[in-house]
Formats: structure tokens, sequence, C-alpha cells
């Protein structure tokens, strides 16, 4: 990951003022950095979405493709994720630098969406056993501020809202060959249900206390971190350790509850601002990333 | 020794530090001395003050070259700015696995150092007293030094195959043709003459 | 006579038996899966959730390895670890781990271990179990001792019966120690599972067949002396902080009880490491 190098006395700065919950740059410790989310801004895509979080810009596009159904799950459909750390964001992920980093947010976004109430995969069924949909989730870091996981799932959630996937039925002859059929009407499409996405909040230790959405600096004074994923709801679907150092287990249970706090908050804003964006349709005026 | 050795595991909590101060094999936290080894507590009484608690274990110790320890290495290439070199020992510890070092021309000899010119100096195969000055960045591995009377080459081989004698500092020769070749001679302390 | 191992002599895909079990027989297996879910479900109410399936621990087997240990859990979770002491780490891309040493993980998954056909495909599943062991030892080890090198643990697991991951967190935390690694505290693991439903309490140490049917599922790895959570990897169906809580609860308590027979294995080990020059 992109690496800061702050002195002694700096870290000291950080971890005071944490104390004091007023950060370097104004916030309190359960305080986001400005977000912005833009959908749609990639049209050969399914949906797609970016998302800003202070320095760190995520642009996530879906594709739906057909595919066979997993065998242990025959009438559903399935997500795969892909991370691609380009060399853009840090000169460290060129070349095959930021693999590991890759593989490792996918991993986690496999054990987010690993809860089988998150997205309904049956709706992605077209027929059993034999056709689904696969909705490949291409996540692209462009600029790494810190906090990347909460950007990644904010522009997740986003992009999902945002797939539209054609509708298509399955025609059946006197002889039992099945043939598909796609609808001739562009706006004749599957919209997925996105209330029961979780967003990933992460909270950081620092000295005794905990904040959210770290910046690199911040991030650099962290031994250790909570990620939990949370639902609208306030429901947690995963939780992970990260980060070199340990954490104690009052801390722990303190964060959670901060975590769902903020992570309900995060989601009505959230969900605020994709239904502004959707009610403005092809009027909106696009930003485009890195706008 | 007492006959009931008491055994430890990591993060034992041993004694508090103001009645003993902490040896090798522990750590302190929170005022308190915790092991940090699995292996036999050992109590020392000093003369002075506390007595020092230690976890040791007999088998051989997980040792780690570290800036200001001499250790032994074997040299394994030269070219005319440096000298690679293999550590085989830290003082008198053998390594289970050998780390790489570099003697740099500058750090052969402690006087005239623009003058050391490394083939004199020392010759693949050489056995080399050195004291490892810095542990090296990310590029470069361990950095020795031999800018000490005491050390330097202690063991080489002539062209003939015989081992050669020391004629001065800086000059070997052979037993058997009677050639003189140059190095860079530790005076070999006595108590690191064992054999 | 030299065999053509290029040349596949099967299928391209081959599918487990049990997934097809299942749909051709509609009527018959259909009750038999259902009765096996009640069996299930009936043995799950017998089951103190409390309870701890007795775990067998040995350090210091292997003779090539520095330090090994071997865990078992009842009911067929097997791990075998290795560990082996400062190397010199290879020159890293990245630099700047100048200031400590690295730890290194393997996590490996026998190809017979798990239930269902022989998986290869486990790659991907098998890095992420071994990130999650890196992260749950790393505050364990003392890598400020180690300037410069490369510690290694290697954890194989030969029988997946449930909790597999925590069985090897324990037996890599063994392994080091029996290395003579220095390091601040032992790593206990401990795993969690909670079955559909939402009533349903939180189990612990469950077995695979518990484990494959949960709706969500944590693991816990503790460091004892110092009360200190070092790893922490779950998900599943969402449920309220609350029940995470008392999972997460439950879960150390299930660490701390694991903790002494832990310790009276590495104690065992240190014992005969020392006996041969004592007596």
């Amino acid at each position: 990951m992109a690496s800061v190098v702050l002195s002694e006395a700096e870290k000291l700065y950080i971890v005071h003022g944490v104390q004091e919950d007023l950060r370097v740059d104004g916030r309190g410790c359960e305080d986001y950095r400005c977000a912005e989310v833009e959908t749609d801004v990639v049209s050969n895509t399914s949906g797609s979405a970016r998302a800003k979080l202070g320095h760190t810009d995520i642009l996530v596009g879906v594709k739906a493709e057909m595919g066979t159904p997993k065998l242990e799950k025959p009438d559903e459909g399935y997500l795969e994720f892909f991370v691609d750390c380009s060399a853009n964001a840090t000169p460290e992920f060129e070349g095959r630098g930021g693999e590991e980093l890759g593989t490792e947010i996918a991993n986690t976004l496999y054990r987010i969406f690993s809860s089988e109430s998150c997205v309904d995969l049956k709706s992605l069924c077209i027929n059993p056993r034999e056709h689904c949909w696969v909705l490949y989730v291409d996540v692209l870091l462009l600029e790494c501020g810190g906090n990347l996981f909460d950007a990644i799932s904010i522009a997740v959630k986003a992009a999902l809202f945002n797939t539209r996937i054609p509708k298509v039925r399955v025609l059946e002859d006197e002889e039992g060959s099945k043939e598909i059929e796609l609808s001739d009407d562009p706006y004749d499409c599957i919209r997925l249900n996105v209330d029961e996405v979780p967003c990933v909040v992460t909270l950081s230790k620092i000295g005794y206390r905990h904040v959210v959405d770290a910046t690199l600096q911040e991030e650099a004074c962290s031994l250790a971190s909570l990620l939990i994923s949370v639902t609208s709801k306030g429901a947690l679907t995963c939780m992970k350790k990260v980060g070199k150092g340990s954490l104690d287990p009052e801390s722990i249970f303190e964060m959670m509850e901060t975590g769902k706090r903020v992570g309900k908050s995060l989601h009505t804003s959230l969900q605020k601002i994709l239904d502004e964006e959707e009610s403005l349709g092809t009027t909106r005026q696009k930003v485009g990333f890195l706008g | 020794m007492a006959p009931p050795a008491r055994y430890c595991v990591p993060g034992e909590r041993l004694c508090s530090t103001g009645e003993a101060s902490a040896g090798s094999g522990t750590y302190t936290r929170h005022g308190f001395i915790f092991a940090s080894l699995a292996g036999c507590l050992e109590k020392r009484n000093e003369e002075s003050g506390l007595p020092v608690v230690s976890v040791v274990r007999d088998a051989e110790s997980q040792l780690l070259p570290d800036v200001g320890a001499v250790v032994t290495c074997k040299v394994c290439s030269i070219n005319s700015r440096f000298a690679k070199v293999h550590i085989l020992y830290i003082g008198s510890t053998p390594l289970k696995s050998t780390f790489r070092g570099t003697i740099r021309r500058e750090d052969i000899r402690a006087t005239e150092k623009d003058k050391v010119e490394v083939y004199k100096s020392f010759r693949p195969g050489d056995i080399v007293l050195a004291k490892v000055i810095s542990l090296g960045d990310a590029q470069s591995n361990y950095l020795l030094s031999t800018a000490e009377n005491e050390l330097g080459v202690v063991v080489a081989r002539s062209e003939a195959g015989a081992q050669m004698v020391p004629i001065s500092w800086c000059e070997m020769q052979c037993p058997r043709t009677h050639t003189k070749d140059f190095r860079k001679v530790a005076r070999v302390q006595p108590e690191f003459l064992q054999t | 006579m030299p065999l053509d191992h290029r040349r596949l002599r099967g299928p391209e895909e081959s599918q487990p038996p049990e997934v097809w079990a299942a749909a051709a027989g509609a009527g018959g297996a259909a009750a038999a899966e259902e009765e096996e879910a009640a069996a299930a479900a009936a043995a799950e109410e017998a089951r103190d959730p409390c309870a701890l399936r007795p775990l067998f621990a040995r350090a210091g087997l292997l003779s090539q390895a520095e330090g090994s240990a071997y865990v078992e859990l009842g009911g067929g979770t097997k791990v075998l670890c290795a560990a082996w002491g400062p190397r010199e780490a290879a020159a890293e891309p990245g630099g700047g781990a100048a200031a400590g040493g690295r730890l290194v993980c393997e996590f490996r998954r026998a190809p017979f271990a798990g239930r269902g056909p022989r998986a290869a495909a486990g790659r991907e599943a098998e890095r992420e179990a071994a990130a999650a062991l890196r992260e749950a030892l790393e505050p364990a080890v003392r890598l400020a001792r180690y300037p410069r090198a490369r510690l290694a643990v290697s954890a194989l697991l030969l029988q997946d019966g449930g909790s597999a991951l925590a069985a090897a967190v324990s037996a890599a935390a063994l392994a080091l120690a029996d290395a003579g690694v220095e390091m601040y505290d032992l790593a206990v693991g401990c795993a969690l599972c909670r079955p559909p439903g939402a009533a349903a309490a939180w189990l612990l140490q469950p077995s695979e067949p518990e484990e494959r049917r949960a709706a969500a599922r944590l693991t816990v790895a503790l460091l004892p002396s110092l009360n200190q959570v070092s790893g922490l990897l779950g998900g599943g169906q969402g449920g309220p902080p609350d029940s995470w809580a008392q999972a997460l609860r439950l879960g150390l308590d299930g660490c701390h009880r694991l903790y002494p027979v832990l310790r009276q294995s590495l104690l065992r080990a240190a014992r005969r490491r020392a006996a041969p020059s004592t007596a």
C-alpha cells in the first residue's frame, strides 16, 4: 500500500490530537471525509460508479455476462471480484507490486458478500443448472489516500445500484431444446436490490481511541484496525482484524458499536445521494472521474 | 543448580521489575518481567543490585549478526571495490544458515585507507574475522569491517594448497614453496585460540 | 513404463456425486437429506454450545524443522506446523522492512484434506488463510529482535474436520515457540459458528458439518497472558453487533480454556529438549 514517512514528532502530534477528538484535518473521531459518489460513469459497463473519499479515488465497473451456475448452487447467479491496483495510484503497484493487495481486497469483498442476504442471487438465475448471470465487479484504484476498503465498498454498492441487467426469456420448443431470447427494449432490465448490500467501516486504533476513515498519515500511526461490514439495518456481516498489532477485547466491543452507528448513517447518506442521482436521470451533469 | 528447574513458555509472567532485572529471553511490560522463550528459567545473583532473570534454551539459540559483533566469515568473491563474504560464526556460535556480508575497500584497515587494494588483503576462500558495522539497507547486506589489529585474515591457503603462516601484519608465507602473499592479517587474540 | 501425465484420461470436469444425488432421486434422496438435517438439528440441540472438542497438541516432533507442532481436535482436524528461525531475507522489491524481521506464513491443505472431490482449486483460499495466519501471529512475535531476517512458518492441514484455521494458529504459535523464536506470547486460536435460524446460539469449535451448514463463522486468535486479540476473521449472515460481541466473548473464553493444554505441551517439549544435556 502507498506509504508515507512520518517522524516521531508528527506521529505523536496525530496520536495526541486523536486523544482530544480533534484530528489533523479538523474532523472528530467518528467523522468521514467529504465523499463524492457518481454513478454511470463508464458507458461500456452494465453499471459503474466512482467514489472519492478525500484523496482516495475508486472506479468500479460491473459487467454482467452469462455463465453456468455453480454446482453447489444451481439456481443462483454469482459475483466475481477483481481488484486492479494500477500504478497510477502509487509507483509501488507497478508490475506485480499491487497483486498481493489486490487479492487481499478481492478476498475481503468475497467474504463481505458471502452472506446470502446481501444480493438476491436467485434473481440472477436464468434457468437452473444451465444459465445464470455472472456479475464481474472490477475495482480500479485510481488514487490511494487511506481507507481503501471503505471507499471500495461504497463504490461497489453504488455500482451495483446502478447495474442494469437486460431481461431475457427462455423459450422451450417441443423437442425440449432451449433458446434464450433477449428483450428488444433496452429499458426492459432487471435492477438489483441493494438495500442489504453492506458497507465497510474500518476503525483504526490510534493510541487509546479509534477513528473512522483514517488518512494515510493516520494509518501510519495505527498498528491495528478492525474492519467490519455493516448493512443499512445495522447488522454485521463481516469482521476482520487487519494490521500488525493486536487489540484488546474491550476496545473491539466499543469499535463494533461505533462501526454500527457510523455504518448506519453512512448508508443513509449514500442512499440519499444515489436516489437523488437517479431522479435527475439524463439531465444530470456528469463530472467524470478525477473531475 | 536447584534440581527442580522451572520451565516457562512465552508470555509467562516471571516476576516484577522490582525484584529482578530482565536478562536474555525475557521482556518487560507494565512493570513485570515476562518470558519470551520456551525454556528453563535461570536466576543469577549479581554482586551489585538485583538478580538477573533470564530464560535459556540449551539448544543453540537463534542468533543474528548485530552491530558490533565479531563474526567469522569466509571470503567468496572479491573485486576492486569490495569483498563479498559469507558469515559463518558469531563470536563462537555457529550460525544455522549463512548470511551474506560485504567488506568494502575503505573498511579493510584503519590507516592509509586510500592505498588499500582488495586483492592484496583478501582472496576467495580466506577465513576472516570481522566486525559488523551496519546491517545495511534494502539493497545491500551486512557491512563488515576489519579495520582493527585483531581483525583480518586468520586462515589462508597458498596456491600450493598449504596453510600459510603469517609473517607480518600484511604478509603471509607458504611453508612449502616459501612464496609470500599479501593479506590483511589478524593478530589473533589468545582467547579465540581454542583448538 | 513411462506414464503420459499430460494427457488427461478422464472428463475435463469432474463433479462430486453428492451434488447429483440430491437432485436425481427427488423423493428418496430429499427425504434422506431432510432426515440428516433433522438429525443434525437434534444433535445441535444436544450439544453444549460452550463445549470444547478435546485437543491434542504436541510440540517438537519433526526432526528436520527447527520447531514443529502437531495439533489435533477431536472430530478429525489435524494440523502439522513447522517453523524455521531467522534466515537471511531475500532482497525485497519494496525495501522498507529494514526495521524488523518478516514473518512468512504458508498454509496448505492436503489434497485429501476435505470431504468431497480432491481439491486442487483451493489456492485462493489457502492464500487467504495464510494471510490470516500471519496477521494472527505477527503481534505475538518479537519481530524487532530479528532485523533484516525472515522467519518462516508453514502449516499443513492434513484433515479438515472444522475449525481448521483456528487449529493452525495454535499449532503455528507452538511451532514458533518450539523453534526458539522470541515471542511476546503464544497465540491461541478458536473458531465459532452460528447455525441458521434467528435464535440460534453460537457454537464453540464447530465440526465440519456444523461449519458447512453455518450461517456465520468467526475465528478468533488471542494472546492469553497479555489479553490481546491478535486475529479476528469472520463473516456470514448479518447479526446485530451484540450477537457478534457475544460470539467474541465466547471465543475468547474458549481460547483461555485451550491455553493450558498448549502450554503443557510446550513445557513438555522444552523439558524434552533439555533432558539429553542435563540427565
